[in-house]
């Protein structure tokens, strides 16, 4: 189980968030929706210890992250916004750089496994600065999942991706569901909608809504009193 | 979940280690420059190696260009040839002395004495001899013996071709040269046949060419992953960040002593005699480590390429501005103390004095920049931004500092009673050039000096009153241990100095330190460090200072004390 006690981060003069208390369940898709600048991405560098909170703290199975961050980080699998890659590598090598750092027991079996569930297994050998936009989207989601993390977190996953790439990262997705828990960040209210189990809104650093997609739709559509879709749910949360 | 351990951080370590030196290698633009750098110093080792010469190949070294001033005592009855050959040397500046004179020596007014004794004849048909005296081994002799040397060439050739005249046989190369030293310290023959300027300055200086490669590496290691945010991935990797730092500095002081292996293979394979080549490698990477880290550091204070670029430049220009001006004066005045640069310079020679100080200063101050750099990596706003100003960091750093339980108010007092040396030293320097120039007077300076250092050092506790309300009792005291501090450090400072210039007055200096420099800098920062707490009286406090430590100032100029 994942839990957020109390999280606030500053950046200056702004935070980022402000006192979040969120708990995701084992096994479950959980999604983190909020507009541009709420503190998605904020929030789930926390749960990987990219970023450290300046007050409360982040657990992982009662573990504190950023107290044993090494060991933690060996549980999470991580997908950042921007695929951040080292473009002088082919696709191989650079699985098998991160590979070290995660485990060393990964080998060349496991590497191409991954290469072949993300589709990229006939340009193993070729340099990562040679992909397309989906390809490098696809090469960071094999880095993501190489160690066969039980907690997997994807920021913005099909962000600006042609329907087909974006189509195959949520069937991935969607095939871990019950095996690992998925924090997902996303845009797309249809794919939140689709693949999440419960969702958290976010706004200016604060959770403004958390539950099921169904039931973010009711409390709305009770409020408004009319059947609202979820982006229109969104819409209101976030206004 | 498997059951994990963190034992396997060193193989991290290693991982990351390993993939910045793959990162450097695959740079062809680095590695094409290493090749071009090597491929020059076997170009240009020739041209200034005067191990060439065997007396037919002119020697070529920078000496030619120098005059080199030459005593001649010339005691014999018959030495035209050697005199006509001298005076036609361009590179020595003959004086011609009536006794030999070892003071003349001494002072440096002649950088040797070259002695024609009465026995030597150009009339018989014999092996003449010539003694060249000189100080001693390492810095002006290999110069005065090489530029001498044409000359006594010169002269042997042509009284070899008069006696095949006059005797109708000679012997080949009649005119010898004696080498004698004033110092006990025995030159190698190495050394007779390198020029003092190139074992004493080039080669020093080649030796540290390599830190000026490494920039590259370290500003792509660092700011470039910044910018390309390939960081990010790595923070979320189970490595700790001081591992980034860690990895960076060992791969970035991988390719310097690489390169510094190679250079000195080079110097070896054409047999130039460099002693304690151990030592020579071990003072070099200690300095060259002192200065990756700083470049480390101000590459992860920087924001972009730009920014580091220009830190980086700055940096380069300090390093290599000292590294110059302290190989200049150790060459051209051997009386001077040594810089860490000048340590390597005498090892060349064979001298190995000033060994123990700077490598332990330097290693300390690695070790400290590089524990900074930990602790910036592990600051997000230094990796995500927005950048902290250095004020901010310095608060950061007295909170932190004071957070430490009780020890706390030593660390303080520590850490900003050091940076107050730095500060006060940088500050009273600007200051002090600018009030001499603007008004013409250095009387000025005394209180404004005194105004500095009692403005700096109670530093850390500015910072401090600007989280929380200090009480007037704890104030008083961070201020007392700040001035202890500083005195220490200054004390430190002025006892290396009298070691080296007046050894015989270390003691008296710091009983008088002691007695009169302590009391002044201990109530002078508790007087201000109450102001700090009583903040209507601070500008009184520091006024009250200022005045004591003026007086004190002109009582020491004066010559009272």
């Amino acid at each position: 189980m994942i839990e957020f006690k109390g999280v606030t981060k500053r950046f200056g003069e702004i935070t980022a968030l402000k006192g979040i208390d969120l708990k995701i369940e084992t096994g479950e898709i959980f999604g983190i929706a909020g507009p541009n600048g709420a503190g998605k991405t904020t929030l789930v560098r926390m749960l990987c210890a990219a970023l450290h909170p300046d007050s409360g703290a982040v657990f992982v199975n009662g573990v504190n992250v950023s107290e044993n961050e090494v060991l933690v980080k060996r549980y999470i699998g991580y997908l950042p916004e921007e695929p951040n890659l080292y473009e002088r590598l082919t696709a191989r090598r650079f699985l098998q750089f991160f590979g070290r750092l995660y485990d060393p027991d990964i080998g060349e079996e496991r590497i191409k496994e991954v290469l072949g569930l993300v589709g990229l297994l006939d340009r193993a050998e070729s340099p990562i600065s040679t992909f397309s936009k989906g390809m490098r989207h696809r090469i960071s989601l094999a880095r993501a999942i190489l160690h066969d993390p039980p907690i997997l977190i994807l920021d913005e996953p099909t962000m600006g991706l042609d329907p087909a790439v974006a189509t195959a990262i949520r069937d991935l997705v969607y095939s871990m569901k019950g095996e690992k828990t998925v924090v997902l960040c996303t845009h797309y209210m249809d794919e939140a909608e689709r693949l999440c189990d419960r969702m958290a809104i976010l706004n200016q650093g604060r959770v403004v809504a958390l539950g099921t997609p169904e039931r973010l739709k009711e409390d709305v559509s009770k409020t408004l009193g009319k059947e609202v879709t979820l982006d229109e749910a969104f819409v209101h949360y976030t206004r | 979940m498997r059951p994990l351990s963190i034992t396997r951080g060193e193989r991290a370590l290693q991982t990351l280690f390993k993939e910045e030196i793959t990162s450097v290698i695959s740079n062809k633009r680095y590695m094409l420059s290493l090749i071009l750098q090597l491929l020059l110093l076997f170009a240009i080792l020739p041209v200034f190696g005067s191990f060439l010469s065997t007396g037919r190949i002119s020697i070529t070294t920078p000496a030619l260009n120098e005059f080199i001033p030459l005593g001649v005592v010339d005691e014999s009855s018959s030495s035209a040839y050697l005199r006509r050959a001298l005076e036609a040397n361009t590179k020595l500046e003959t004086v011609y002395l009536d006794r030999y004179d070892e003071s003349a020596l001494k002072s440096g007014k002649v950088a040797g004495i070259l002695i024609i004794p009465r026995d030597y004849d150009e009339s018989l048909n014999k092996v003449l001899v010539v003694r060249l005296i000189t100080y001693g081994p390492g810095i002006k002799e290999g110069a005065v013996y090489d530029a001498l040397y044409p000359s006594v060439a010169e002269a042997s050739a042509m009284l070899t071709e008069k006696r095949k005249e006059a005797f109708g046989v000679s012997i080949e190369d009649p005119v010898k040269i004696e080498k004698r030293f004033l110092s006990p310290v025995v030159v190698t023959e190495g050394g007779s046949r390198f020029s003092g300027f190139f074992l004493s300055y080039l080669v020093p200086l080649m030796l540290f060419f390599p830190i000026f490669m490494v920039g590259s590496i370290i500003l792509d290691s660092v700011v470039g992953e910044r910018e390309k945010k390939t960081v990010e991935s790595l923070l979320a990797a189970p490595i700790k960040r001081s591992w980034l730092v860690y990895s960076k500095f060992l791969s970035a002081s991988f390719f310097v002593l690489l390169q510094l292996l190679l250079w000195l293979a080079v110097f070896n394979l054409y047999g130039v005699p460099l002693h304690n080549q151990g030592l020579i490698i071990a003072i070099v990477m200690i300095i060259d480590s002192a200065i990756i880290a700083t470049a480390l550091l101000l590459a992860f204070y920087s924001r972009t390429v730009k920014e580091a670029n220009i830190a980086l430049m700055l940096l380069y220009t300090v390093v290599f501005v000292s590294l110059i001006v302290s190989l200049s004066i150790r060459y051209f005045d051997r009386g001077l103390l040594a810089t860490p640069f000048t340590i390597v310079s005498s090892l060349v020679v064979g001298d190995r004095t000033g060994l123990l100080f700077w490598p332990a200063a330097l290693l300390i101050y690695t070790g400290l920049v590089l524990a900074i750099n930990v602790r910036f990596v592990e600051r997000d706003d230094i990796i995500f931004g927005p950048r902290p100003t250095v004020q901010r960091l310095l608060e950061d750093l007295a909170l932190w500092l004071f957070s430490t339980g009780r020890a706390g108010y030593i660390y303080l007092t520590l850490v900003f009673g050091a940076f107050a040396i730095v500060y006060s030293t940088v500050l009273e320097a600007a200051l002090g050039i600018s009030v001499v120039f603007a008004f013409g007077v250095t009387n000025l300076l005394i209180p404004l000096f005194a105004f500095v250092e009692e403005a700096v050092k109670p530093a850390g506790l500015y910072f401090l009153a600007r989280r929380r309300r200090l009480k007037r009792g704890e104030a008083l005291l961070l201020g007392a241990l700040s001035g202890f501090m500083f005195f220490a450090l200054e004390s430190a400072v002025f006892a290396f100095a009298t070691y080296y210039l007046f050894p015989s007055r270390l003691l008296d200096i710091l009983r008088m330190r002691i007695a009169v420099t302590l009391p002044i800098h201990v109530a002078g920062s508790a007087i201000v460090g109450y102001g700090v707490a009583e903040r209507r009286y601070f500008a009184a406090a520091v006024l009250a200072a200022t005045a004591v430590h003026t007086l004190f100032n002109l009582a020491v100029t004066g010559g009272v004390l």
